[in-house]
């Protein structure tokens, strides 16, 4: 048959072209050719529609997984739940925990599991019981009242007890009952992770807190790294609404959090915050913070901020004064005054000023110096209107200088960079008020000689400290920082370094003086020429008193105790600010109110830290010839003879055995054998315990012991037979 | 009728379908080895193991197509009749020597491997088809001729109902579609369709108990029915004032008979569901149909919260949770995500959570594994594929190829739908393979030698005409 066949044969069919071969129609059919086409077409139609319908299911499946594999999981037994990482833990600079995250279980009961009816009729009285002793929340009856209300509602899940620790949990479920098995009992223990603070309220408001809202501190600005990655597994629901993993295996493994190594020295912590609270309780203060900072590196050592609980008048850690409260620094400012007069080469250290009877009369408004009612300071040099803290002295230097162009005044101050936030990682940072400019608002005639003695601007206690730190770090302002590493499973993913936010802020020579006068204010005449009179360390530093502003009115003898500083004064390594809020004692001077916090903390630095002392050097011989001969007990030859080489004792053995007896001569060690013989009780008299119960029970003997130290005594006396009397007290002194 | 001329045998065969078929049954073997790889059995060729085992039915199925192409088409025109009924005589043998696997008596043992015959069946009965259409040159609109396609179709599909295999049974429908291009009226296919969405509405509201008044509680299907009651009577009134007398009569006729079928239809839906079905293939519909959550929901709802949340407690355990095929699979193919997790290391897949995932489920393992873009190259070359046949069938000059065509495409759309559609939970769980891919050697020499016959008519369609 050929084409021209095919084509006469159909001839009077209506034909359409297929699109791919127009010469070749459709072929032998019994309906019109055309209509068929179309149906071919409808079919087609009908597979795109359906595929793409599939492919559109497809994608929906495939890429929001969550939201129909937990439609799925609405009533299902089994599904894909969130695995939660273990938090990171938050670590002091020297490894201490300061915050961990540590299991916690709920005991739950399930009223209508299958347990044994008798068993549990029979054992209920004292299963609560048990309850009520270990916990002491409730009474044996009130225990019972729990399940016997889950038992006539039915309820699988009854909550029995909470905050439950590992170790009561282990003595739980061996009370009667609950050790028939977590199945034959119905109990069900949950376990949840709560955070815990190993060291209490140290440095606890930094630390901050791991809750589910409003957490703080470095629980916060670091919590996407301590929260680590959810994971995902596939787990099928068991007796009592528990969930168990159907296997080891994860859909996607949950990543554990990082760990946080932070700046703080728990030591230095705890002496901070206990001085600081000693000082707040002493003088029945509102509230006090210390910071104590690496000058080089910005590392914050230690941080405390303690507040008192109105209620109970206990201090504790609630709000991070140190970053957050803003207040008017008072004379601490006197510095920033100062070195900008010095910096722009206004005035010098031995430049006079009048500062006259100790009041004086700005716009008539008086200012007064601290000792008016003493005659106040007279005619001093600019280094003593520093040292004394002289307001008058200080407002009439700024005036001299800047009085007929106060704007560069306040562009010096300015430019210190203590404008600025210090943008530190913690949240909660307050930026610091400083006028921009002589036009802004509240500016007034009187505003110059306030803002020289540190009124009518604010800022934190921590940027104080970050100003006083760039002095003593040559004119450096670092960032202050709290954590130092960030570990992940062991691993340093990352370092801090220290972090320059102003550099060369001002003159080197003008760094000089500054550091000076701060000298002096520990020396005769300073303001707090006595707190380190006696100290082995030089110390530089401010006073500030305050006056406490309350709702825009200056509080008669209410004030702020502050002193900043840092030391050692010729090498300066660590900076610090103590705060006291309101001391209500009738004392309020920054010298006797905060600089004792600062004077522990510096004791404890330099007594405790290697780089403060020279090295004694002495060379080996006078070692020995300055110390006597050890005293050592008896015991084993070969460790003795090994602690002796090891430290160069010289030895003079008399006579050789396992088991020797020592005593010490003038120059050396007699060394003398004490023999054990077999079935005889030995001679353990001058010997350590671990030595005296080694020798002893390897006869087979059974030991009782008193006292500490060497045995002086012993029951039985050596050469005895052991056979006879095998029981035997040794007395140790 | 004869070759025009000697012409190579393998000349004219469409080598991009066999490409695609490679593709496909390549592809499948890949992740078969993936969904059932032991570590102790690391080799793909081993033979104790599922791969091993499909490598093997590669190997015979790429023999046989091979022998095929070889053979001349007109074999199967000639013998069509008798190729039916040996695979009528294989449904029969069975029923009455055959081993029961899953419920369904299904396979017949010979040595070491099982053979399915419903699965050649469909060959038998395409070309059965084919034969009596192009021979006949049947006209659809006649009640004969309709008959006589229903019992070429209906003794075979009557045979596996036996079995019972319902999965197989179903592909059937893949013939009324081949029917359809042959003249069958659309209308069976809107009557088909309009069954369904209609069975569909009858079993939901079947599943809703009522409290009536005066008869308690009570299926709510008695509802739909008053429905379907209400709205016939309402086109009564319409006819009766909207259209012309002459009409009236027949139109009151058509509408009293379909309402009096559509009530009778789901009253009989549902005494099917209630009645007839066994317990896992009626949860299977509801759990398809979303219902078997809702049961739950009200549960819950009917509590007080402490007691919901106790009701949500009660343990289920693998055997008598119906969804649980459908979520696993679910929840890998969710898993995939656009990329997918990577050759073997789908987790679904690897721990072995999805049940039958070399077999049925091998979609879940390509979806979690080669996630959107895997799924979506499947789909697509299943739908080239598919296509493509229907073009070529297109192209024949001969009705028994073209009919046969349709019903090769038919059979792969319909397979490819259910399948597809479990997995992704939009048809109930029906066993049914993906055709090529899923582990099976009766399935892959089966789907090989019908597509195989097709591609060796297609070669000889300039030569051919039937």
């Amino acid at each position: 048959m050929t084409d021209k066949d095919i084509h006469n044969n159909h001839i009077n069919q209506p034909t359409s072209p297929s699109p791919s071969e127009p010469r070749k129609e459709s072929g032998v059919a019994d309906a019109p050719a055309n209509l068929i086409h179309g149906k071919a077409w409808m079919i087609f139609a009908g597979l795109c529609v359906l595929a793409i319908a599939i492919i559109i299911k497809v994608f929906v499946i495939q890429l929001f997984p969550d939201e129909s594999a937990q439609e799925l999981a609405q009533s299902f037994t089994y599904k894909v739940n969130e695995i939660e990482p273990v938090r990171g833990q938050i670590l002091s600079s020297d490894g201490s925990l300061l915050a961990t995250s540590v299991p916690e279980y709920e005991i739950r009961w399930d009223a209508k599991a299958d347990y044994d009816k008798e068993e549990y009729a029979a054992k209920i009285d004292s299963l609560t019981l048990s309850f009520s002793r270990l916990f002491g929340d409730r009474s044996p009856a009130e225990y019972r009242a729990l399940f016997k209300k889950a038992h006539t509602e039915g309820n699988r899940y009854a909550e029995i007890c909470d905050h439950v620790n590992y170790n009561d949990l282990q003595k739980v479920k061996d009370f009667p009952f609950i050790r028939k098995g977590q199945y034959k009992s119905g109990f069900v223990f949950v376990q949840k992770y709560v955070r815990d603070q190993p060291f209490g309220t140290l440095a606890a408001r930094t630390i901050g807190m791991e809750r589910a809202e409003h957490k703080v501190g470095i629980e916060l600005a670091y919590d996407a790294l301590l929260a680590g990655k959810k994971g995902k597994q596939l787990q099928e629901k068991i007796a009592g609404g528990v969930w168990k993993p159907m296997s080891n295996d994860y859909i996607e493994e949950p990543e554990p959090g990082a760990d946080i190594i932070t700046t703080i020295d728990i030591h230095l912590q705890d002496v901070a915050h206990t001085a600081l609270k000693r000082q707040l309780e002493q003088h029945s203060a509102a509230w006090g913070c210390a910071v104590l900072m690496e000058v080089e590196t910005g590392f914050v050592r230690a941080i405390a901020n303690l507040s008192r609980n109105p209620d109970t008048g206990e201090y504790g850690e609630r709000l991070n004064y140190a970053i957050h409260e803003s207040v008017e620094p008072g004379s601490t400012m006197k510095l920033a005054s100062l070195m900008a007069c010095l910096d722009d080469g206004l005035i010098d250290l031995d430049d006079t000023v009048a500062t006259g009877n100790g009041i004086a009369y700005f716009h008539n408004k008086p200012m007064k110096d601290s000792n008016w009612d003493k005659g106040g300071n007279g005619t001093i040099t600019a280094e003593q209107v520093f040292e004394k803290s002289s307001n008058i002295g200080t407002a009439y230097l700024v005036k001299r200088s800047y009085e007929k162009s106060p704007q560069k005044f306040i562009d010096k101050l300015n430019s210190f960079g203590i404008s600025q936030s210090l943008q530190i990682d913690l949240a909660g940072e307050t930026a610091p008020l400083l006028y921009k400019s002589i036009k802004d608002k509240g500016w007034s005639g009187l505003s110059l000689t306030q803002l020289a003695i540190g009124y009518e601007t604010q800022c934190t206690p921590l940027q104080t400290l970050a100003f006083y730190n760039a002095v003593a770090n040559d004119g450096k302002m670092v960032r202050p920082q709290f954590v130092e590493e960030i570990r992940r499973n062991g691993i340093t993913i990352e370092e801090s370094e220290p972090i320059i936010i102003k550099k060369d802020f001002c003159k080197e020579s003008t760094i000089d003086k500054c550091r000076k006068m701060m000298e002096g204010v520990m020396e005769e005449g300073g303001t707090a020429d006595y707190v380190f009179r006696n100290s082995p360390y030089k110390v530089a530093g401010k006073t500030g008193t305050a006056w406490l502003n309350e709702n825009g009115q200056y509080q008669n003898s209410r004030y702020r105790a502050s002193f900043v500083g840092y030391f050692p004064a010729d090498d300066p390594k660590y900076s610090c600010i103590v705060v006291v809020n309101d001391p209500r004692s009738g004392v309020y001077y920054g010298s006797a109110v905060a600089a004792p916090v600062f004077k522990e903390l510096a004791d404890k630095i330099f007594s405790t830290q290697m780089e403060f002392h020279e090295p004694v050097v002495q060379s080996d011989s006078l070692v020995i010839a300055q110390t006597r001969i050890p005293v050592s007990k008896s015991g084993s030859a070969r460790e003795l003879k090994t602690v002796y080489s090891a430290l160069n004792i010289p030895m003079n053995i008399q006579s050789e055995s396992d088991w020797i007896s020592t005593s010490s001569s003038k120059d050396s060690v007699i060394v003398t054998a004490r023999n054990i013989k077999e079935g005889m009780v030995p001679n353990v008299v001058g010997m350590g315990l671990q030595d005296a119960l080694y020798l002893l029970e390897n006869k087979g003997m059974k030991v009782k012991v008193y006292g500490y130290g060497t045995v002086k005594r012993q029951s039985i006396p050596a050469g005895a037979n052991i056979r006879s009397n095998p029981y035997i007290t040794i007395e140790l002194l | 009728m004869s070759s025009l001329g000697r012409q190579h045998p393998l000349a004219n065969v469409d080598w991009l379908t066999v490409l695609v078929y490679g593709v496909l049954v390549i592809f499948g073997w890949m992740n078969i080895y993936s969904a059932a790889v032991v570590d102790t059995h690391p080799n793909p060729m081993d033979m104790s193991q599922e791969y091993g085992k499909q490598f093997l039915f590669i190997l015979i199925s790429s023999f046989l197509g091979l022998m095929v192409l070889y053979m001349e088409g007109e074999f199967f025109n000639k013998f069509a009749i008798y190729i039916y009924g040996l695979f009528i005589l294989l449904l029969l043998l069975v029923l009455a020597v055959g081993t029961t696997v899953n419920g369904a008596k299904a396979w017949i043992q010979i040595g070491g491997f099982a053979l399915q015959p419903a699965e050649f069946a469909k060959i038998g009965v395409g070309l059965m088809l084919a034969k009596y259409i192009s021979n006949t040159k049947a006209k659809f609109n006649n009640w004969k001729t309709r008959l006589i396609a229903a019992v070429i179709i209906g003794i075979p599909a009557l045979l596996i109902l036996v079995q019972p295999d319902v999965g197989s049974l179903l592909t059937f429908v893949a013939f009324i579609l081949a029917l359809y291009r042959e003249g069958l009226s659309g209308n069976v296919l809107i009557i088909g369709l309009g069954a369904i969405v209609f069975g569909v509405l009858s079993i939901i509201s079947g599943f809703n108990k009522v409290n009536y008044p005066f008869f308690g509680e009570q299926s709510g299907v008695f509802i739909l029915m008053t429905i379907v009651f209400i709205i016939g009577i309402v086109f009564m009134g319409l006819i009766k004032n909207f259209v012309v007398p002459r009409n009236r009569k027949k139109l009151y006729l058509i509408t009293i008979l379909s309402t009096v079928a559509a009530i009778g239809f789901s009253f009989s839906v549902n005494f099917m569901i209630d009645k007839v079905l066994a317990k896992h293939q009626k949860t299977r519909i509801y759990v398809t149909l979303g219902l078997e959550e809702k049961e739950e929901d009200r549960s819950e709802m009917s509590g007080d919260s402490e007691t919901a949340e106790a009701a949500d407690m009660v343990v289920k355990s693998k055997s008598d949770d119906p969804g649980y095929n459908a979520r696993m699979a679910k929840i890998a193919v969710g898993n995939g995500g656009f990329f997918g997790q990577g050759y073997r290391q789908g987790p679904m897949t690897k721990n072995k959570y999805v049940p039958e995932r070399w077999t049925d489920f091998i979609f879940s393992v390509i979806s979690e594994e080669w996630g959107f873009v895997g799924s979506v190259a499947v789909i697509g070359l299943f739908v080239f594929l598919i296509v493509r046949l229907i073009n070529m069938a297109e192209r024949q000059r001969s009705q028994f190829s073209r009919v046969y065509g349709y019903c090769v495409a038919s059979i792969f759309f319909l397979h490819l739908l259910i399948n597809v559609g479990m997995v992704i939970g939009l048809a109930p769980i029906i066993g049914i393979p993906l055709p090529f891919m899923s582990y099976g050697g009766s399935s892959l020499i089966g789907f090989t030698l019908l597509l195989f016959i097709f591609l060796r008519l297609d070669a000889e369609r300039l030569s051919v005409f039937r």
